[in-house]
C-alpha cells in the first residue's frame, strides 16, 4: 500500500528520532511482558502450593461425598463395585492428565497407650501420591524409598507432639469399622510430617491406603478420592467439566477442579488477573505519551509539506490516514522489537526464573525446603492484549495531530509551521 | 544565574516537550507509590487481622507453652499480675493500645444431637472487645460481657455441626489444670463468623471466668496477648519483655505466626523483582524522552555554542532543566499519587466484584476491601527513586546535549 | 443430702415389701434414684447381649460386664471371635479400652466422649456419666393412673439450670405395682424427643426383679436401635479390688 511505503520513508527521514521512538515502544512491550511474566509467575506459584501441596489440580468423589465425607460415600459405591486399578490407567493414559493418585479416609482414635487423641486417617497409594502432591517432602523426619510402606504411619507435626510420638514409635488406632465392628491395628511411625497447615499438622494421620481398608473393612476397590494432577492448572475447571462428559468414571462420581473446592483461592486468584488488565492499561498509556510526543513532532515539522499535498488534492481523511498509518509503521516496528527482546530474554526466565533467596533468606513455608523461586510464565492471552493495548493506545494518541493537520486549511499550513521544533 | 533563568524560560518555550517529560515522571512516581501503598496496605491488613485473631504483637506466656500447650501451662496468679504490671508501666513507651489474658483448650462441646471437638477460648470480656477481631465477627447475637459467666460466643461451623442457636446449651467437658475430666453447662449468647472455615468449625468464645472454673485453674491464664500501635515496635517489646521474665516465654507476631510471616516474606519478595521491573521501565521512559528532546534540540545547541556558551555550559543548561523539571514533576507526582493514596486508605479498593466467598490466605481471613498505606519512609523511598533516577538520566542526556553542537546544523531547516 | 443416706434402707424396703406404697408416700426423686440404680446396685456382675442394627449393617455382641456402685465397670466381649477379649474399663471419669487383637491397652481422651461406645447408639458419656438424674434434675409426678391397663406413674426431669446435660427434659414411666421402669424418653430443649429407651421382658434374676431388655430407639432414625438383653445377672457380690485395674483388663 501506497500509505505504508510512505509512512515507512517518513519516518527514515529523522532515523534518531525514530529510532529512540521505536526504542520507546520496545522497551514498553518488553517491560509490560516482564512484568505479566513475573505476576504470572507470582500466581502460578500461589496456586501450586494452595492445591499440588495435598489437594490436587482436580478431585473425583462420590456424588454425594462431600461436604460430610460419608465413610460409605465410595467411588463406584451405587454399583458396590469399581475396576480401580483400570481406571487409573486410563485417566493416566489420557494426554491432560499427568497423574492420579487414590485417597481413602477415615477418622480414628490413635494412641501411644497413654496419650490418646482423634486423628484424621488419610489413606493414600505411596508410589502414586508424590506424582500428584508435594506434602509428603514435608516429611521432617524419617527416611525411606517408600515415605509409608504397609504397617506404617506418618504423623502430623503437632499430633505427633500431642501423642509425644517419634519415629520408631509404635501407635494403636481404633475405629468403628464399616460393618459396625471395632476396628484396631498397630502401626509404625514412619515419620513426621509438617505440611504447614496448622489444622493439617494437628490431626493428619498417613497410612497405606490398603491398610486402612483393611481396618476399616472394605474391599479392595474402595477408595473416596482420586487426586489428579494436570499440566495447566488454571485449567482446571473445564477440564474437570469435561472430564465428567467423557463417561470414563463411574455413572455417580463427580469430578470438580481447585476453584470449586476452594473458592478462597480462586477469589485471591481472581483478584491478581484484574490486575493485569490494570497493568497493561497503565504502560500502554505510557507509551502512548511517548507516540503522541513522537508523532506531534513528526507532524507539525511539516506542516508545509502537508499544506501541498492537500492543496495538491488530498483530502482531509486521507492525510488522517497517512498520520495513522506512519503511527502503525512505527508502532509495529517499536513492537516487532519489543517481543523479539521478550522472546530472548524471557526464555531463561521462564525455564529458571529468578532466585529470591538473596531477598528472603531461607523460607520455610509450607515445607521445609522450599526454594524461593519464580517462574515467569508465558500466557497468549497476555501477549495479545497488550499488543492490542499498546497499538491501540498508540493510535488514539497519533489522532490528535492527524486531526489538527487534517482539519487545518492547506492555505493556512502552506504558509509557514505552527508549531516550533527547535 | 543566567544559565538557571535560561533553562526556565526554555522550559515554558516549548510546552509540549516539557509537558511530555514532567508527565511520564510524575505518572512513574505516582504508579510506585499507589503500588508500594497497596502492597503494603495489604500486608499491614493481613497482619492485623492476624494479630486481632489472636496472637496480638507480643505473646507472653508459659515456656513450653507454644511447642506443646498442655491445660495446666500457665502463668500462675503472681506471673500474672506481674505481668500487667509491667505491660502498665511500658504502656507509653512502646504505645500499647491493650493487653488481654486468655485460656485456651481443646474440649468437647455436646448438644442433644452430638459431640463435636472445639477449641475454648476465654477472655477478658472488655479488653478482647478493645484489642481483638473477636466483637467485629459475631454474625448473631451480641459480643461477650464480663457479667456473662456461663455464656458463649459459637463459630457458625460449630452451630451448625450441634444445631444449635441463640440461647441454646451446650455442655462442655475436657481435661481440668489437676487432671480430672470436668463438664459445664454454657448457653449461646452469640455466634460468630470470623472468614477462617477451619476456624469457625472448632471455635468456642468464653468469658474468663468462666473458663478458669471450668478447667480449674484459679486465677491462672495460658496467654498474654499485647496489642502495639506500630506493629514495628512489636520485636523490641517482645526483647524487653525477655529481658524482664526470663522464665516465660514471650513470642512476637512472626515467631506466634510463622505461617503468616513467610508469606509475606514471599510476597515481598516478588514485589521487590516486580517493582525492580516497574523501575526499569519508567526509567527507560523518562529516558526516552529526555533523549528525544535532546535530539530535537540540535540545532538549538549549536545555536548556543555559536553564540559562546561552551560544552561545560550546555551541560549545566541541560542538568538545571532536568532538575527544575524534576522538581515540578515531583510536585506533581506526588499530589497526585498521595491523593490516590488518601483516597485508597481511606474508602479501599473493593474486591468484592471479583471474591465470591470470604478470603482468606495463608491462614487469615481478611476483609474484602484492599486499604491502601505509606509510611513516610516509603514515600521518601518513592520520591528519591524517582528523582534520583531522573538526574542520573538527566546527565546522561546532557553529555550528549553539550557533544551535539555542530555549527552545520544551523544551516540546515 | 440428708435422703440419700436413707436410700439404701428404703430400697431394702422396696424389694422386700411387695405391697406398692400408697400415693401420699410417693417421692418422685427416690423411685427415679431407684430406677437409675436398678441395674447397679452396690456391685454387679453378668453377661449381655447387645445387638446394633443400624442403616448399613446389623450386629450382636456378647458380653461380660462386672460393676461396682456408679464408679467402676468392666465389659469384655465373648463374641464375635474378632472381637473377643476387646474391654472397657472405667474407673471415675476414665476410660480405657484394651484391644486383644494389638494387646494394647489406650486411654479413651475427653474429646472422643461423644463417640458411640461398641458401635452402638450409647456414647462413651452415656457410660461415663454418673448417675445424676436426682442431683441434676428437678424431678416432679406428671400422671399417676392407668396407661394400656397398667397402673404407671409418669415422671418429668427437666434439669437445674448449670446441670451439665444436654438434654432439655426427660419423661419416664414407671409401674406402680413393682417401680419398674417402662420407657424413658430424651427430649432437646424445644421438646423435641430425641431417643427412647424402653424396658421389657421383666424377669427375676439375681434376686431382683428386672426388665431384661433395654432398647436404645434414637428418634431421627427410628428403624436403627441398640439393644441389650442381660442373660444371668447377679447382684452385690464381693467383686475383688483387682478386677478394675488396667492390670486385670488384659486377661
Amino acid at each position: 500500500m501506497l500509505f505504508v511505503l510512505l509512512g515507512w520513508r517518513n519516518l527514515w527521514r529523522k532515523p534518531g528520532r525514530s529510532a529512540i521512538s521505536i526504542a520507546a515502544i520496545a522497551s514498553g512491550l518488553f517491560f509490560l511482558i516482564l512484568l505479566l511474566g513475573i505476576s504470572v509467575g507470582l500466581k502460578e506459584q500461589m496456586l501450586s502450593n494452595g492445591t499440588s501441596l495435598l489437594q490436587g489440580h482436580l478431585q473425583v468423589h462420590h456424588r454425594d461425598y462431600l461436604p460430610d465425607r460419608g465413610l460409605y460415600d465410595l467411588i463406584g459405591g451405587d454399583q458396590d463395585a469399581l475396576e480401580l486399578e483400570a481406571l487409573i490407567e486410563t485417566l493416566e493414559a489420557q494426554p491432560q492428565f499427568e497423574a492420579v493418585a487414590p485417597r481413602l479416609y477415615g477418622f480414628s482414635l490413635i494412641s501411644t497407650g497413654e496419650q490418646s487423641a482423634g486423628a484424621q486417617l488419610l489413606g493414600i497409594d505411596p508410589r502414586l501420591e508424590s506424582r500428584v502432591t508435594s506434602f509428603l517432602e514435608g516429611m521432617v523426619a524419617g527416611k525411606s524409598l517408600t515415605p509409608v510402606a504397609q504397617g506404617q504411619v506418618l504423623l502430623g507435626a503437632t499430633l505427633a507432639k500431642e501423642l509425644r510420638a517419634s519415629t520408631g514409635d509404635e501407635i494403636a488406632a481404633v475405629t468403628q469399622a464399616a460393618d459396625g465392628s471395632l476396628g484396631n491395628e498397630l502401626y509404625q511411625v514412619a515419620g513426621i510430617l509438617k505440611t504447614g497447615l496448622s489444622h493439617l499438622d494437628r490431626v493428619l494421620a498417613v497410612i497405606h491406603y490398603r491398610d486402612l481398608q483393611q481396618l476399616l473393612v472394605l474391599r479392595s476397590w474402595a477408595v473416596h478420592e482420586l487426586a489428579l494432577r494436570i499440566e495447566r492448572p488454571e485449567l482446571a475447571d473445564s477440564v474437570a467439566d469435561e472430564l465428567n462428559q467423557s463417561g470414563l468414571l463411574p455413572v455417580d462420581s463427580l469430578a470438580q477442579g481447585w476453584g470449586e473446592l476452594a473458592p478462597q483461592l480462586r477469589d485471591y486468584v481472581g483478584l491478581i488477573d484484574s490486575f493485569y488488565g490494570f497493568l497493561i492499561g497503565f504502560i500502554s498509556f505510557f507509551a502512548a505519551l511517548g507516540v503522541l510526543n513522537t508523532m506531534l513532532m513528526a507532524v507539525f515539522e511539516r506542516t508545509q509539506e502537508f499544506g501541498m499535498v492537500g492543496a495538491l488534492g488530498m483530502t482531509p481523511l486521507q492525510i488522517l490516514v497517512t498520520v495513522l498509518v506512519e503511527t502503525l509503521v512505527l508502532v509495529s516496528l517499536g513492537i516487532g522489537l519489543g517481543l523479539l527482546i521478550s522472546f530472548l530474554v524471557m526464555q531463561p526466565l521462564s525455564a529458571h526464573g529468578i532466585d529470591l533467596s538473596r531477598w528472603t533468606g531461607g523460607l520455610t513455608m509450607l515445607n521445609t525446603r522450599i526454594d524461593p523461586v519464580i517462574r515467569f510464565g508465558w500466557a497468549g492471552k497476555h501477549l495479545v492484549w497488550s499488543v492490542i493495548g499498546m497499538v491501540a493506545a498508540a493510535l488514539l494518541a497519533s489522532l490528535i495531530p492527524a486531526r489538527r493537520i487534517a482539519r487545518m486549511d492547506p492555505v493556512v499550513a502552506l504558509r509557514g509551521v505552527v508549531e516550533g521544533s527547535g | 544565574m543566567i544559565l538557571l533563568r535560561l533553562a526556565w524560560r526554555n522550559l515554558w518555550r516549548n510546552r509540549r516537550r516539557t509537558l511530555l517529560t514532567t508527565t511520564t515522571m510524575a505518572l512513574g512516581l505516582t504508579v510506585l507509590l499507589v503500588t508500594l501503598g497497596l502492597g503494603d496496605g495489604s500486608h499491614l491488613q493481613m497482619i492485623n487481622s492476624a494479630v486481632r485473631s489472636g496472637s496480638g504483637h507480643v505473646l507472653i506466656q508459659a515456656r513450653g507453652y507454644q511447642e506443646l500447650g498442655g491445660v495446666e501451662r500457665t502463668l500462675s496468679g503472681q506471673q500474672r499480675r506481674a505481668v500487667a504490671g509491667w505491660v502498665l508501666e511500658k504502656e507509653h513507651s512502646f504505645g500499647i493500645i491493650g493487653t488481654a489474658p486468655r485460656i485456651s483448650a481443646s474440649v468437647l462441646g455436646s448438644s442433644s444431637d452430638g459431640s463435636v471437638g472445639v477449641q475454648l477460648i476465654a477472655v477478658q470480656a472488655e479488653a478482647e472487645a478493645r484489642i481483638s477481631r473477636f466483637a467485629e465477627t459475631v454474625a448473631e447475637g451480641e459480643f461477650l460481657t464480663s457479667k456473662d459467666s456461663g455464656k458463649v460466643l459459637v463459630g457458625v461451623g460449630v452451630a451448625r455441626k450441634l444445631k444449635i442457636g441463640l440461647g441454646d446449651k451446650m455442655v462442655l467437658m475436657g481435661q481440668g489444670a489437676q487432671g480430672e475430666i470436668e463438664s459445664i453447662v454454657v448457653r449461646i449468647k452469640g455466634l460468630i463468623r470470623t472468614g477462617l472455615v477451619e476456624f469457625d468449625q472448632v471455635l468456642v468464645l468464653a468469658d474468663l471466668a468462666t473458663g478458669q472454673d471450668f478447667l480449674q485453674l484459679d486465677q491462672r491464664v495460658h496467654q498474654f496477648a499485647v496489642l502495639l500501635d506500630d506493629m514495628n515496635l512489636a520485636s523490641p517489646l517482645a526483647a524487653a519483655a525477655t529481658r524482664a521474665f526470663p522464665e516465660l516465654e514471650v513470642l512476637d507476631w512472626q515467631q506466634a505466626l510463622p505461617q503468616l510471616a513467610d508469606f509475606i516474606r514471599i510476597d515481598d519478595g516478588g514485589a521487590y523483582v516486580f517493582h525492580f521491573f516497574l523501575f526499569m521501565l519508567i526509567a527507560f521512559m523518562v529516558f526516552n524522552t529526555l533523549l528525544m528532546s535532546v535530539l530535537e534540540r540540535r540545532r538549538e545547541f549549536a545555536l548556543l555554542e555559536a553564540l559562546g556558551l561552551v560544552a561545560g555550559q550546555r551541560f549545566l543548561l541541560v542538568l538545571l532543566e532536568a532538575t527544575l523539571i524534576a522538581v515540578l514533576a515531583l510536585l506533581w507526582g506526588m499530589a497526585l499519587g498521595l491523593s490516590l493514596h488518601a483516597y485508597l486508605a481511606m474508602y479501599g479498593l473493593p474486591l468484592d466484584i471479583i471474591s465470591t466467598s470470604e478470603l482468606s490466605v495463608a491462614g487469615v481471613a481478611f476483609e474484602p476491601i484492599m486499604y491502601s498505606s505509606l509510611s513516610p519512609a516509603r514515600i521518601l523511598q518513592a520520591m528519591i527513586v524517582v528523582f534520583g533516577m531522573s538526574l542520573m538520566l538527566a546527565m546522561v542526556a546532557a553529555r550528549r546535549a553539550a557533544l551535539a553542537g555542530d555549527i552545520r546544523l544551523l544551516g540546515s531547516h | 443430702m440428708s435422703r440419700i443416706r436413707f436410700l439404701p434402707l428404703f430400697l431394702t424396703t422396696i424389694f422386700l415389701t411387695p405391697v406398692p406404697p400408697s400415693a401420699q408416700n410417693i417421692d418422685p426423686k427416690e423411685i427415679i434414684d431407684r430406677v437409675d440404680r436398678l441395674l447397679r446396685g452396690d456391685s454387679s456382675q453378668g453377661r449381655i447381649e447387645m445387638t446394633v442394627v443400624t442403616k448399613r449393617w446389623k450386629r450382636t455382641v456378647g458380653m461380660e460386664i462386672w460393676s461396682e456402685g456408679v464408679d467402676k465397670a468392666l465389659v469384655r466381649i465373648t463374641s464375635p471371635k474378632k472381637e473377643e477379649g476387646i474391654a472397657t474399663l472405667k474407673v471415675g471419669r476414665d476410660i480405657w479400652n484394651y484391644l486383644s487383637k494389638i494387646d494394647r491397652t489406650i486411654r479413651v481422651p475427653s474429646s472422643m466422649m461423644g463417640s458411640s461406645w461398641m458401635g452402638s447408639h450409647f456414647t462413651n458419656d452415656d457410660l461415663v456419666k454418673e448417675s445424676r438424674l436426682v442431683t441434676d434434675y428437678e424431678i416432679e409426678l406428671s400422671y399417676a393412673g392407668l396407661r394400656d391397663d397398667v397402673d404407671v406413674y409418669e415422671f418429668r426431669l427437666v434439669p437445674h439450670e448449670d446441670a451439665a446435660v444436654v438434654w432439655g427434659a426427660m419423661t419416664y414411666q414407671v409401674r406402680k405395682a413393682d417401680l419398674i421402669p417402662i420407657w424413658a424418653r430424651y427430649y432437646d430443649e424445644d421438646g423435641e424427643l430425641k431417643r427412647t429407651m424402653t424396658f421389657e421382658d421383666v424377669r427375676l434374676m439375681g434376686g431382683r426383679k428386672i426388665p431384661t431388655l433395654i432398647k436404645l430407639v434414637p428418634a431421627d432414625n427410628p428403624q436403627e436401635y441398640t439393644q441389650m438383653i442381660y442373660h444371668d445377672l447377679k447382684f452385690d457380690l464381693e467383686l475383688p479390688k483387682r478386677i478394675f485395674s488396667l492390670s486385670e483388663l488384659r486377661r
